[in-house]
């Protein structure tokens, strides 16, 4: 089943026949790693690692996580394996011959190898996901060659504050690189601030770095002029790189060991020093970026820049994550944005209802306007119909809003969603003027998402 | 007393300075332009990088509207997204019924949304802009129904100034260019007109004359 247009991940279900209880533990074979001051056991049950990207080193750096039965996983990748994916990734002949979603079937692997990992898969793009699809992970993992992908992934992981590693090759030179944000404020630096202006270029014209050499083709679709070349030994190298510095910095090792630190996936982590004893010469907030060089067998380890003032990303904005008062449905904006406290008051507040806008006028086949004031989807069909050609009145797109503003929704402020064409409503954000914005989970993510595994255990 | 007869009214032109729109930071806002920024300051909300990129779009669009004489801008909003409604003295070509013979209207009035998106986001470019009226718009890159939207291309530049697309949407829509063919989807939103103005290509585009000439009328 397609769980695309949810904008939730759905669960992998344990195949039957697998002995769950009587697998194997990763204490069997997990080493006793010097200088670990934590509870390693306790620290893999809990982490949650969102991974964007199941292609060559997205997949190898799922099973890696799998084979640490880690606590969750969330694959996301749009994309469909070719046969040329054979060559790069960690899959079968038949598995690439039959086409099989790249992350339903890592989704399918990771359960299989850790039946006690919560696994979810997303078969859709990243900036297809609900606003709350990345709330509740300890630490997103970005393994694409798409530009947009990068960018939505870093701004999402910016605004929640969640540490990003982002591991990529450059097959030309035997590359392979592991970046590090910590994302801890907004000064740091996030992946579009190091984008060189073809990445820009490529962005703007819809293409995308692809694997597999395609030619140039209509945005969205998946397939670009200049294609990502590797090798599957160097995805591979770039998967454990990454994998080890996500290892290092959930149990506190090397840069990462601070002192009176008790839980990466608990507090979010400290920031390494820089030049520390371990050698991490980590940047502002602990952002680094590691480089193997394949022809010189080098392996160099250097901060990362502070966050680019051509930046594209806004990084001042932080998004706290929480639950309604009330049923989602149930709540008006206004008693969202008491909850929420948005600086400024309601006056100065701004709510986007997930997958929603806020029609505040629709127009119908014969032209004619009318005024809507409701919630809905894009340019769906309202209720009410024109009197002259009997056809609705459909949501535009000058009228409607994505973010819409206390002052334009006038009294509907205070009546409940599910009486202003709200009542499906995922997630709300509420925002206001000091870069402060609350997320309101509910429905959809309570039931089937990733959230699933933090608040409402299923 | 003055004979009323005698008065002369004649429309004030705008003068275009010789830079063009290089000249577009230079330009003093008018009273009446001053005034309308302000108030639409007032109300916008968002990150301060999004206020501050708001205001300067904002203001480049009315000093536009200055130096340009066929742009003329009613009103601004900046509450989240930019907005504006603005006239654009541009042929506009029409069609009310199948059977009713092809219009020229000489203006339009068009809705120009700028949204957070377009500053990290490659943003398709029927996303900026729609005919309010006339209605019944007979052009391969405008959408019969729906609103209206025009087509400016697959996706436009990241982070490109709103005056680009006023210019891109007067150029669009006078036909200066033009995307027919329907089998490419980049573009086309109506495909029967688009099959009309192929046949009726010598009709394009409906004026030669430049954003910055003086409009007709």
């Amino acid at each position: 089943m397609n769980n695309v247009h949810s904008g939730y991940a759905r669960e992998v279900a344990a195949e039957a026949g697998w002995q769950v209880k009587n697998g194997a533990h990763r204490r069997e074979r997990l080493p006793q790693l010097v200088g670990l001051a934590r509870d390693a056991d306790a620290e893999l049950d809990r982490l949650r690692l969102a991974i964007i990207g199941a292609g060559s080193v997205g997949l190898a750096i799922a099973l890696s996580a799998a084979r640490l039965q880690v606590g969750g996983l969330l694959l996301v990748d749009g994309g469909r394996y070719k046969m040329a994916s054979l060559l790069t990734h960690g899959i079968l002949p038949h598995e690439a011959a039959a086409a099989l979603p790249k992350a339903a079937h890592a989704g399918r692997l990771c359960k299989q190898i850790s039946p006690r990992t919560r696994v979810f898969a997303y078969d859709g793009p990243i900036q297809a996901m609900a606003m709350d699809a990345l709330v509740g992970f300890d630490l997103v993992v970005l393994a694409t060659d798409n530009v947009a992908a990068e960018i939505e992934a870093g701004l999402r992981c910016l605004r929640l504050r969640t540490p990003l590693v982002q591991a990529a090759v450059h097959g030309e030179t035997l590359v392979a690189q592991v970046r590090f944000y910590r994302n801890a404020d907004a000064g740091g630096a996030c992946p579009a601030c190091s984008l060189n202006r073809a990445e820009i270029e490529m962005l703007t014209t819809g293409r995308e770095l692809k694997c597999d050499g395609t030619g140039a083709a209509p945005r969205g679709a998946r397939a670009g002029a200049v294609p990502t070349r590797s090798t599957s030994c160097l995805c591979g190298l770039a998967a454990d790189l990454a994998m080890i510095e996500i290892l290092k910095y959930v149990l506190g090792l090397g840069p990462w060991a601070a002192p009176g630190r008790t839980s990466a996936a608990a507090s979010g982590g400290a920031a390494p020093a820089g030049g520390t004893a371990c050698g991490t010469p980590a940047g502002r907030g602990g952002d680094y970026v590691l480089e193997y060089a394949g022809y010189t067998s080098k392996a160099v380890v250097t901060p990362l820049a502070s966050r680019a003032s051509a930046c594209v990303c806004d990084h001042a904005a932080t998004w706290l994550s929480a639950s309604p008062p009330r049923p989602l449905a149930a709540c008006s904006l206004s008693e969202l944005a008491e909850a929420a406290g948005p600086g400024g008051g309601l006056d100065r507040a701004w709510f986007t209802v997930d997958g929603m806008v806020f029609a505040l006028a629709g127009v119908c086949s014969c032209g004619k306007r009318r005024r809507l004031n409701v919630f809905t989807a894009p340019g769906a069909a309202g209720h009410e119909r024109c009197g002259a050609c009997g056809e609705p009145f459909c949501a535009e797109a000058f009228f409607w809003r994505r973010a819409v503003a206390a002052e334009e929704l006038k009294e509907q402020v205070n009546r409940p969603l599910r009486e202003i064409g709200a009542a499906g409503a995922r997630c709300v954000l509420v925002a206001g003027d000091d870069n402060r914005a609350v997320l309101f989970s509910g429905g959809l993510a309570g039931r089937s998402g990733p959230g699933a595994m933090t608040a409402h255990g299923s | 007393m003055a004979d009323i007869s005698m008065l002369r009214v004649e429309r004030v032109r705008p003068v275009v300075p010789p830079e063009g729109l290089r000249a577009l930071p230079s330009v003093e806002l008018n009273k009446r332009n001053e005034a309308m920024l302000k108030a639409a300051a007032a109300g916008s909300l968002g990150s301060p990088m999004w206020r501050a990129r708001k205001y300067a779009e904002a203001r480049e669009i009315l000093a536009l509207s200055q130096i340009a004489d066929r742009f003329r801008i009613f009103e601004i909003r900046m509450h989240t997204d930019l907005l504006a409604v603005a006239e654009l003295h541009v042929p506009v070509p029409c069609l009310e019924g199948p059977d009713r013979p092809l219009q020229v209207a000489p203006k339009a009035l068009v809705g120009l949304k700028y949204a957070e998106a377009v500053l990290s986001e490659a943003v398709p470019g029927t996303a900026f802009v729609q005919v309010l009226a006339p209605m019944g718009v007979w052009h391969a890159n405008v959408a019969r129904g729906f609103g209206q939207p025009v087509c400016l291309g697959p996706a436009m530049p990241l982070g490109i100034p709103l005056r680009e697309i006023v210019i891109l949407t007067y150029g669009a829509l006078s036909m200066q260019t033009v995307q027919l063919d329907p089998s490419d989807a980049a573009g086309v939103l109506n495909a029967e007109a688009a099959q009309y103005w192929q046949v009726n290509h010598d009709r394009i585009p409906l004026t030669r004359a430049a954003f910055l000439s003086a409009a007709e009328g």
